[in-house]
């Protein structure tokens, strides 16, 4: 037997942990739109003077109409009418307003991987002479054996703590983005909600102009009653003092008044 | 003279649809008179609509063997202007 030999071998594990993180925002933008729509008439061309003094001594007594800064006017569904006295021109406007909301949405994917390396040496002797059979290469394989069992017992303990950098570096990534990922579900509601828009403005001018059209033949077919009431009133009144048998009646919409007068 | 007035408007419209004022005397007149008291009436009560009225002589009127004035405004009352049409 002589001195003992040392055979040294290593083993490596490489070791990686993909990580993956989602990044999911939603964002809301909220307006309005708007439509307008407004006519102006001129009662001074629709009604002679007679009319439209009637009319407007109708309008001065009638508590709809609110008299200020030269004008009467009253509020009517989604707008207001107003009429000026001093140019006979009555103005009706409609504003129609409806808030939308649009809803966007951005998803982000990051993705990435944490890896490492583990080294593990051992050793095995031998004799020169093999004495009771430590051969080299026996010494070899149990040296090969060790640090193959060692690296897998390293490699499985830092893969658990890869996994942890690895959730480590989602988290990170999350955070880092997430601001990234707001703006861009922010430009998606707010390009959404400018499209919704313009869907809605062409409906809703319709709608606007419908609706002027309604209380512009509401207000003229108003306006033609008091004319109507105040001829008859102004008649009946006129009977009552000069005239006599004096009979009104009233069917299908027509007032007739009938009377005699002596002179 | 004694006269009918007949008015008829429509209440939803404010179309006025007759104006007329008939001739309903028994007693008769020297026709020139006539027509000029007439014509004073129909613009008197006239005025009670409209601000400068303008009469005019409906021949053949509705039931009446007279030539009844009519003010007969039609879908707009007259412009302004004193005017009188005597048809005979």
């Amino acid at each position: 037997m002589c001195n003992p030999r040392r055979v040294r071998v290593q083993a490596t594990r490489k070791i990686a942990e993909a990580w993956r993180a989602e990044i999911n925002q939603a964002a809301t933008a909220q307006g309005s739109v708007e439509s307008e729509a407004r006519l102006s008439q001129s009662i001074a061309d629709l009604l002679p003077p007679p009319a439209r003094a009637a009319f407007e001594q109708a309008m001065q007594l009638s508590a709809d109409w609110e008299w200020a800064d030269g004008e009467y006017r009253r509020p009517v569904a989604g707008g207001y009418i107003a009429y000026r006295p001093d140019t006979g021109e009555l103005e009706i406007a409609i504003t129609l307003s409806v808030a939308i909301e649009a809803v966007g949405t951005a998803t982000l994917v990051a993705t990435g991987e944490v890896a490492d390396e583990v080294k593990v040496e051992a050793s095995g002797t031998y004799y020169d002479d093999n004495w009771r059979g430590h051969t080299r290469a026996a010494a070899k394989k149990r040296a090969q054996a060790a640090a193959n069992a060692k690296a897998d017992e390293l490699a499985a303990q830092r893969a658990e703590a890869l996994k942890f950098q690895a959730e480590e570096a989602a988290r990170h990534e999350l955070n880092r983005r997430t601001g990234e990922a707001a703006e861009e579900a922010k430009r998606t509601a707010e390009r959404r909600l400018t499209l919704q828009a313009e869907e809605m403005r062409t409906d809703l001018d319709e709608q606007a102009s419908q609706q002027l059209e309604a209380v512009q033949a509401e207000t003229l077919r108003g306006i033609f009653q008091l004319v109507a009431a105040g001829y008859s009133a102004a008649l009946q009144e006129y009977a009552a003092e000069h005239g006599e048998n004096l009979q009104v009646s009233e069917e299908e919409g027509v007032i007739q008044i009938q009377f005699e007068l002596e002179q | 003279m004694r006269v009918r007035v007949n008015f008829r408007v429509n209440a939803e419209t404010g179309e006025v649809e007759e104006f007329l004022i008939e001739d309903i005397s028994t007693e008769p007149e020297a026709e020139d008179e006539h027509n000029a008291v007439h014509d004073r009436i129909a613009y008197e009560v006239g005025k009670v609509v409209t601000r400068r009225p303008a009469p005019q002589e409906v021949v053949d009127g509705p039931g009446h063997d007279a030539t009844p004035l009519v003010y007969q405004p039609g879908e707009e009352l007259p412009p302004t202007g004193e005017r009188e049409e005597v048809r005979e």
